[in-house]
């Protein structure tokens, strides 16, 4: 027989130290409950909650199942629900939850997947009948307060109804539910994406109509604001015009009587003036006084008999 | 025929080939029943090693032909010998004739690699597709409970023992000379049997210990192992080519894995290396001083170093943005005080082990979006690094699917919440949907950190405090929603979301201990469904139809009130006071009716006490003209506000404050009116009748505002342009026309009279001449040389002359 060397033979007593140790021990993290089963028994007193290094007999004498202790999160699937007043929603939700009861959890659910599901049945028949006795009100409204409230109230509901029964079966403290999302099905989805773009298009006309409308305003109060401002500057310009016929007939009361004539007699001379102007065209006849100096030169006396007629 | 040796191991690959196949098979039957992806890659990778079983047993049905050849080939040779002749293949030893040998040759030089090379593509190929295939489960999260566990424990514990053992066969087979391709076989099944194994291992943690991750770490490090095995096959193929080829050398094929050979040979790991190495390079390195010295100090040297690893896991090194909490046998040491940056010691593990927890660096999520993330074409071809535009009506944002939350109906319909605002706690029924809700898709991120403070909180309470927030922060976002329409949710409301969200997520992450600092809440995006989103968009073309039309009428009203008053200001001021002067004279009317009615003692009385009131009736009047105009003032920067047009908020904030301030001026001019008016009615109630009492102040008032707006009405016309400044300053022209026209007649009387009076005839003849010579010298003139009575004389006149109406052709009849 072969000699073993040294080095060898302690690497071998190593290793299987290590591994003896490994199956007679076992750990408890701060977040975990551990359950000793001795050959496929346990109790409630087999539940260790205490951190620390924990001794065993090796398997297969004793198995250590271990749970974390602390809160978990599970989502349930959105699923659609009708609410008392007949309205159809996919609701999803949430729920905090933790095992409260390792030795029971190990019974019932030894697998934490498998609890997981069970939660889930469990909280989705109870918001199935919560939502059943709520209005669609009581999720979407505009008073944040009330949706608040509201909202509060149905996550009390689900929970008061599932937490019993659930720590009972299953040793699982049920913590919280919550309200993860709510949608509407498919077919009720694209009727309101119609009416809000049936909103929106009516909306549209009516700004275009606002647009015509409020210019159509201030173009009318701009165009009666000229009118009366321009009435107002007439009515002004009439009455400085009034001023001014009133200045010059005070002015021409400065005539003397006895020159009255002889002014007439100059305004007419004036009009007369005034109508040869420009273009005017004479017809004088042979009988004209004036025709007559261009055969027979004026002695002076013709002179007295008148001028000639004038005519346009 | 005789049996040769080879015919053992011909025997040993058919059968190796058929247990590859029938193992490859129930894997897969396993992963089927049991819901495996573990199962489903080992079912992969011992398919992997049918072609290499198929290539042994054509060798060595190969090498079995080739000695059977060689045997007849011999026992011919002695017998022609036995007979005297010569030899019958000639010099040659009659290899010409060897044709198994050759064809052995032809194998081991040509088909051997082939296949090698088909099994390293193989196995790279399946290798990428498994791994994109459990990639993509674990994106998806399809990864689904392990079923019938119990008995697949069983099965595949038969399975893992038949590979084992047989792999074992088969490496004894391998150790013979010549045999080195069983050797390969036997490596790669077990390889096999060791992942078996592991399954194994990972099946029955799950079914005692609830342990799902095992089962899945194996799935995702199967298709790794089959890529580095197709490419250590890949480089033992091109490595073989630079091989230095010795005659003795038995070639050794590219698909036989090193690596699988150091553990199908742990009792000789320093051998196996060796023999790697010295097949590698063509001599013996492990016969070289170096090797042997290694190969002595091997154990001693490897305890050194496991040691060395052993005693470094005491030390702990915290990075800047990190804190550490150890745990002495799973219990937590000072959780309250985690440990700081730097470099920190601890006993070595397993009896302390350090948890590090990133607690200065940002994390975020969003809300919005619906899970799992498959980019669209837009998102596919957008380069990395590029801006790129995103818009409402693309198909998906950030390669997710939006989420529809449910909102609140606009009270009376958009329509009229884009105007009023006012709340309606019940939502109407819509017509249509019989839904009161309406849909909206909103981008929330949430940025958060963990707080080093609080590290115990974090740690203690929530087995995932991330998920919990992301839960709550949907509920919240969710209420958040269904407390608003969608015009306040894109306008006012998107103000508030940051701050309302940030303070409720920060509450509940508080009352359920998370440990958690909310940092940030912000939205992203607020905006309507893709195909809503085009209505809304025709609404923006209308907004901007409506300020455009807006804009044009307010050219048209500056034009018209500037041609008319220079401009539009001095033009509204001067409407207005036009407008109050007549709106005073209308009530000044009726009021001075009443008056003249009156005893005319009592109005004077009551006129001269009320005279001291003047001030404060005119600076109550010019208060509420101060008011006015602040009000219209503030209703155009409120317009221009509203329709975009330029206006600011604090434009706006500052209309609004001036026209507070003169409000309260007028409440104070009224104020002082009434203060000085009531005691000095109450005093004349006794001396004068009521009536007059309430017509005269009343009266006095008109009056004031009349001289008041008269006032403002000549202060606009000073300087007044445009069309009523023209008129005003023609009739003041011809005003002063007239005038100066009389003025002159008169002087002009004045100087002639005295020429007159002292030749009347002469000066009337010569002044008539006068005129007459001044007044024809330009008319054209017609001299009838002949009586003209009776006759009808026409005269055509020249172009010029018959633009002149009546004058075309005229006629001259002696009436």
């Amino acid at each position: 027989m072969s000699r073993i060397p040294v080095p060898t033979l302690v690497t071998a007593v190593f290793l299987v130290l290590v591994l003896v140790i490994y199956s007679v021990t076992f750990q408890v993290r701060f977040s975990e409950a551990a359950v000793k089963v001795r050959l496929g028994q346990a109790s409630a007193a087999s539940v260790i909650r205490e951190p620390g290094l924990y001794w065993k007999l090796p398997p297969p004498i004793e198995f250590v199942r271990k749970y974390d202790t602390r809160m978990r999160v599970l989502e349930t699937p959105e699923t659609e629900v009708k609410t008392q007043d007949g309205q159809n929603i996919i609701v999803g939700c949430f729920a905090m939850w933790r095992v409260a009861d390792p030795y029971l959890f190990s019974i019932r659910v030894p697998v934490e997947r498998e609890a997981e599901e069970k939660l889930r049945t469990r909280v989705n028949e109870t918001r199935a009948t919560v939502i059943g006795h709520k209005r669609m009100s009581d999720f979407v409204n505009l008073d944040r307060e009330r949706v608040n409230a509201s909202y509060t109230q149905i996550e009390k509901e689900m929970l008061d109804a599932a937490a019993p029964g659930i720590r009972n079966d299953y040793g699982i403290e049920l913590l919280r539910v919550g309200v993860r999302r709510i949608s509407l099905p498919q077919e009720a989805t694209q009727t309101v994406l119609e009416s809000m773009k049936q909103e929106r298009e009516k909306l549209a006309a009516r700004y275009r109509e606002e647009g015509k409308s409020l210019a159509a305003a201030i173009t009318a109060s701009a165009e009666s604001a000229r009118k009366q401002i321009l009435s107002f500057a007439e009515r002004k310009a009439q009455e400085i015009e009034s001023a001014g016929v009133k200045a010059s007939e005070r002015i021409f009361e400065q005539i003397g009587t006895e020159d009255k004539d002889f002014f007439i007699w100059l305004r007419y001379l004036e009009a007369l003036e005034a109508s040869l102007k420009q273009k005017t065209t004479l017809f004088l006849d042979s009988q004209t006084d004036i025709f007559q100096y261009f055969v027979k030169p004026p002695t002076g006396l013709e002179l007295q008999r008148g001028a000639p007629a004038a005519g346009e | 025929m005789a049996e040769t040796a080879h015919a053992r191991c011909r025997r040993a690959a058919i059968l190796g080939l058929a247990l590859q196949l029938v193992t490859a098979g129930a894997a897969l039957l396993l992963a089927g029943a049991t819901q495996s992806f573990a199962f489903q890659h080992l079912s992969w990778l011992l398919a992997g090693g049918v072609p290499l079983w198929f290539t042994a047993m054509l060798v060595f049905r190969q090498r079995e032909l080739a000695a059977l050849e060689a045997l007849d080939l011999e026992e011919l040779r002695r017998e022609k010998q036995t007979a005297g002749g010569e030899a019958l293949f000639g010099e040659a030893g009659g290899l010409g004739l060897m044709v198994a040998r050759a064809r052995l040759e032809w194998m081991q030089r040509w088909l051997v690699p082939a296949l090698g090379l088909i099994f390293a593509a193989g196995m790279l190929g399946v290798g990428f597709w498994s791994w994109n295939g459990i990639q993509r489960v674990v994106r998806q999260e399809l990864f689904r409970p392990l079923v019938r566990v119990d008995l697949a424990l069983i099965l595949h514990a038969l399975l893992m023992l038949t590979l084992f053992f047989y792999s074992r066969y088969a490496s004894g087979l391998g150790r013979v000379a010549g045999w080195q391709l069983m050797r390969a076989c036997g490596s790669y099944m077990l390889g096999g049997a060791i992942v078996a194994a592991a399954i194994w291992i990972a099946l029955g943690a799950n079914l005692y210990s609830g342990v799902m991750n095992w089962e899945r770490w194996i799935a995702r490090g199967v298709p790794w192992l089959m890529m580095a095995l197709g490419a250590e096959a890949l480089l033992n193929f091109l490595l073989d080519i630079y091989r230095p080829r010795s005659p003795d050398a038995e070639p050794r094929a590219c698909f036989d894995s090193r690596l699988l050979g150091l553990i199908s040979e742990p009792g000789g790991i320093a051998h196996s290396l060796a023999e790697a190495i010295n097949y590698q390079f063509g001599f013996r390195v492990s016969q070289t001083w170096f090797y042997q010295l290694l190969q002595r100090a091997a154990l001693p040297l490897a305890s050194v170093g496991l040691l060395t690893v052993w005693l470094m896991s005491g030390i702990v090194l915290v990075y800047p943005y990190e804190r550490a909490i150890i745990e002495r046998f799973g219990r937590q040491i000072r959780p309250e005080s985690p440990l700081p940056p730097g470099v920190h010691f601890k006993a070595p593990w397993p009896i302390d082990a350090a948890k590090k927890y990133n607690t200065d660096q940002l994390h975020e999520f969003f809300v919005g979006y619906k899970a799992g993330y498959t980019p669209d074409e837009k998102e596919q071809a957008r380069e990395p690094g590029k801006a790129n535009i995103e818009q409402w009506t693309d198909p998906k944002h950030a390669g997710r699917d939006h989420f529809d939350f449910l909102i609140a109906l606009p009270p009376g319909g958009a329509a009229d919440a884009a105007t009023a605002p006012a709340e309606e706690p019940e939502p109407r029924m819509d017509r249509i949907t019989r839904a009161p809700v309406n849909l909206v898709r909103a981008h929330v991120v949430v940025q958060y950190r963990v707080r080093a403070e609080r590290l115990a909180e974090y740690t203690q309470s929530v087995h995932d405090p991330d998920a919990a927030l992301r839960n709550i922060a949907w509920d919240e976002v969710v209420r958040f929603c269904a407390a608003g329409h969608i015009d306040a949710l894109m306008g006012p409301l998107r103000d508030e979301i940051g701050t309302y969200l940030r303070d409720r997520l920060a509450a509940r992450a508080d009352a359920l201990r998370l440990g958690l600092e909310i940092v940030h809440v912000g939205m992203l995006q607020v905006h309507p469904e893709r195909t809503v989103a085009e209505a809304f968009r025709k609404v923006v073309t209308a907004q901007q139809e409506k300020i455009a039309e807006i804009r044009k009428a307010r050219v048209t009203e500056n034009e018209r009130l500037s041609e008319v008053a220079g401009d539009r200001d001095r033009a509204l001021s001067l409407a207005q006071a036009i407008d109050q002067v007549q709106t005073n004279e209308v009530r000044r009317a009726p009021l001075e009716r009443t008056l003249r009615g009156l005893e005319a003692a009592q109005v004077e009385r009551v006129r001269t006490r009320l005279a001291s009131l003047q001030p404060q009736l005119t600076a109550r009047v010019e208060a509420e003209w101060r008011l006015q105009r602040a009000r219209d003032d503030l209703q155009l920067v409120a317009d221009e506000f509203e329709l975009g047009m330029g206006r600011s908020l604090a434009q706006r904030q500052a209309a609004e404050l001036r026209v507070q301030e003169a409000q309260a001026a007028v409440d104070a001019a009224a104020q002082a009116v009434r203060a000085a008016l009531d005691p000095l009615l109450a005093e004349l109630a006794a001396e004068v009748s009521p009536e007059v009492l309430n017509v005269v102040p009343e009266h006095a008032q008109v009056m004031a505002a009349l001289d008041f707006w008269n006032g403002r009405l000549e202060r606009s016309l000073t300087g007044l342009e445009g069309q009523a400044a023209v008129l005003l300053a023609e009739a003041q022209a011809r005003r002063w026309e007239l005038e100066m026209r009389a003025a002159g007649e008169v002087a002009r009387v004045e100087n002639e009279r005295f020429a007159y009076q002292a030749a009347p005839e002469i000066y009337k003849k010569r002044r008539y001449l006068q005129t007459l010579v001044e007044g024809i010298k330009d008319a054209r003139k017609y001299f009838l040389a002949f009586d003209p009575n009776g006759r009808r004389i026409h005269v055509r006149l020249e172009t010029q002359e018959q633009a002149r109406p009546g004058l075309a052709e005229t006629s001259l009849e002696q009436q």
